[in-house]
C-alpha cells in the first residue's frame, strides 16, 4: 500500500523552517512536498485538499523564485546590486504573506484533513499512470508548437505547464515505484529554462529594468538557446520517454 | 449568495483504534450519495465553491460533488465544530473573493459540507437569527439526514437568510432516478 504520510511528515517538518525563513530549503521542501501530496491525491482519485495544495505552493513559489534569483547574484554590485537590493524587497514582501498563509486556519484544516488519508492500493495507483504521460506530451507539443511562433518564443505559461506537467509526473512515477531517473533529468533541463524565464521576468519587471539591458540580452541569447537544444532533443528522444 | 449545507454521506462505524476523523464513507454510502448529487444536478444545483470540514466523510462528500463545482474546494476547521463567527467570516470572505474574481457576489453558490448537529445548527442561526440549539430542548427540531441538503439564499448573516428547501438523501436520489 502506498501511504502519504512519509510526505506529510515531510511537509510538517518543514513548516517551521520556511516561517523562520533563516534557510531558503523550507521553503523548496515545502513545496515539493505540497507538490507530492497533490500527486498522490490524484493518484488516489481525490480532488478535494489539491486546490488547498496548490494556495500553499502557490504561496510558497514566490518566495522561492526570488531566493533562487537572490542567491545567484549575491555577489553583484553597481546596477545590479541595485537590482539584487529590489528583489530582497520583493522577497520579503512574499514572505510576510507567506508566513501568513503559514499561521493561517486553512493551513491547520489541510493537514488535519491529510492526517485522516487511508493509504492507496497500488493497483490503483498504476491505473492513473498514463493520464499524467498523456499530459506531458500535450504540454510538450504546445510548447514545440509556441516556440515556432516568434511573438510566443519565451511564453511563460506553456513553459509553466510542460514544468508542471513533468513534475507531476515524475512524482507519480516515484509514488509507485517506477523508475523516474529520465523523467527528472527532463525537469532539471526544463527548470533551468525555466530559471532563466524568471529571471527575464524580473529584469522585466525592475523599477531600473532600460539600465539592466545588457543581462536581459544575454538572459534572452541563453533562453533560445538552451529553449531550441531541448527542443531538438525532445524531438529525438523525448517522446519516448513520455510513452 | 445561495448557501448549500449538506451533511456528509453514510459513513463506516466508529471502531476502536480508529479515530472518528478517519471514518471513511462505505461503499453504499458513497454510491447512494452518488444518485444525490445526480438528483442535485437535475435540479440545476451547481456551486461556485466547496467549503467541507476536514473529516475524511466530509471530504469524501465533497468530492462526490466537485463535477457540480466550478470553482475551488476548501477545507476549513470550522466545520468541524459548533457554527461560530469565524465561520461566517470565511463566508463573506469566500464571497469577496468569487466577486473578485468575475463571479456575482450576489448569486454566489457556496456549499458547506459538514456534520451534525453543526449543519442544523447553522441552518437555524442563519435563518432565524438566534442559536436555538443551544436550549437542548429546541434539539432535533431541525435534522438532516445523512446526505442531505439544506439550501439557503440571502446575506450569511444570523438571521438573514432564508430557508428555501431542505431536501431528504432519498428524495434527491428519487429525482436524480428520473
Amino acid at each position: 500500500m502506498i501511504s502519504p504520510s512519509h510526505w506529510l511528515e515531510h511537509l510538517r517538518n518543514h513548516l517551521a523552517v520556511a516561517r523562520a525563513g533563516d534557510d531558503p530549503e523550507g521553503v523548496h521542501q515545502l513545496r515539493v512536498a505540497a507538490g507530492r501530496l497533490s500527486v498522490w491525491l490524484e493518484l488516489a482519485g481525490r480532488r478535494a485538499l489539491r486546490d488547498d495544495l496548490a494556495w500553499l505552493r502557490r504561496s510558497a513559489s514566490g518566495v522561492r523564485d526570488l531566493d533562487v534569483l537572490l542567491a545567484r547574484a549575491k555577489n553583484e554590485c553597481g546596477k545590479l546590486g541595485e537590482w539584487r537590493g529590489w528583489l530582497a524587497a520583493q522577497r520579503d514582501e512574499k514572505r510576510v504573506q507567506l508566513v501568513r498563509v503559514l499561521d493561517s486556519p486553512r493551513l491547520a484544516a489541510l493537514l488535519a484533513a491529510l492526517s485522516t488519508l487511508p493509504p492507496l492500493a497500488p493497483a490503483e495507483a498504476d491505473a492513473r499512470l498514463a493520464c499524467f504521460s498523456r499530459r506531458v506530451r500535450r504540454a510538450a507539443s504546445r510548447l514545440r508548437a509556441g516556440a515556432r511562433e516568434e511573438e510566443k518564443k519565451h511564453d511563460a505559461a506553456a513553459l509553466h505547464r510542460a514544468r508542471r506537467a513533468l513534475r507531476r509526473w515524475r512524482y507519480a512515477l516515484e509514488w509507485t515505484g517506477a523508475d523516474a531517473s529520465e523523467i527528472k533529468r527532463w525537469q532539471e533541463d526544463l527548470g533551468e529554462l525555466n530559471d532563466r524565464a524568471v529571471l527575464l521576468r524580473h529584469l522585466d519587471a525592475s523599477p531600473i529594468a532600460a539600465q539592466l539591458g545588457e543581462l536581459r540580452e544575454e538572459t534572452v541569447r541563453q533562453l533560445d538557446a538552451r529553449g531550441d537544444a531541448l527542443y531538438k532533443r525532445w524531438r529525438k528522444h523525448g517522446r519516448r520517454s513520455a510513452r | 449568495m445561495d448557501l448549500y449545507l449538506i451533511r456528509h454521506a453514510r459513513a463506516e462505524d466508529r471502531e476502536i483504534g480508529r479515530g472518528d476523523a478517519e471514518r471513511a464513507l462505505t461503499r453504499d454510502g458513497k454510491k447512494r450519495f452518488q444518485r444525490c448529487a445526480r438528483g442535485l444536478e437535475r435540479l440545476g444545483v451547481g456551486f461556485d465553491r466547496i467549503h467541507h470540514s476536514p473529516l475524511l466523510r466530509a471530504l469524501e462528500t465533497a468530492d462526490l460533488l466537485v463535477p457540480l463545482c466550478d470553482g475551488e474546494t476548501i477545507v476549513t476547521l470550522h466545520l468541524a465544530r459548533a457554527p461560530a463567527q469565524a465561520l461566517l467570516d470565511e463566508l463573506e470572505r469566500s464571497c469577496a473573493q468569487l466577486g473578485a474574481s468575475g463571479v456575482d457576489a450576489d448569486a454566489a453558490r457556496i456549499a458547506l459540507v459538514g456534520h451534525e448537529p453543526y449543519l442544523s445548527q447553522l441552518c437555524a442561526w442563519l435563518a432565524i437569527g438566534w442559536r436555538v440549539f443551544d436550549d437542548p430542548e429546541q434539539a432535533g427540531l431541525l435534522q438532516l439526514e445523512k446526505g442531505g441538503v439544506a439550501h439557503l439564499s440571502g446575506d450569511p448573516r444570523p438571521g438573514a437568510m432564508t430557508l428555501r428547501s431542505l431536501w431528504t438523501p432519498a428524495a434527491l436520489r428519487e429525482i436524480g432516478k428520473r
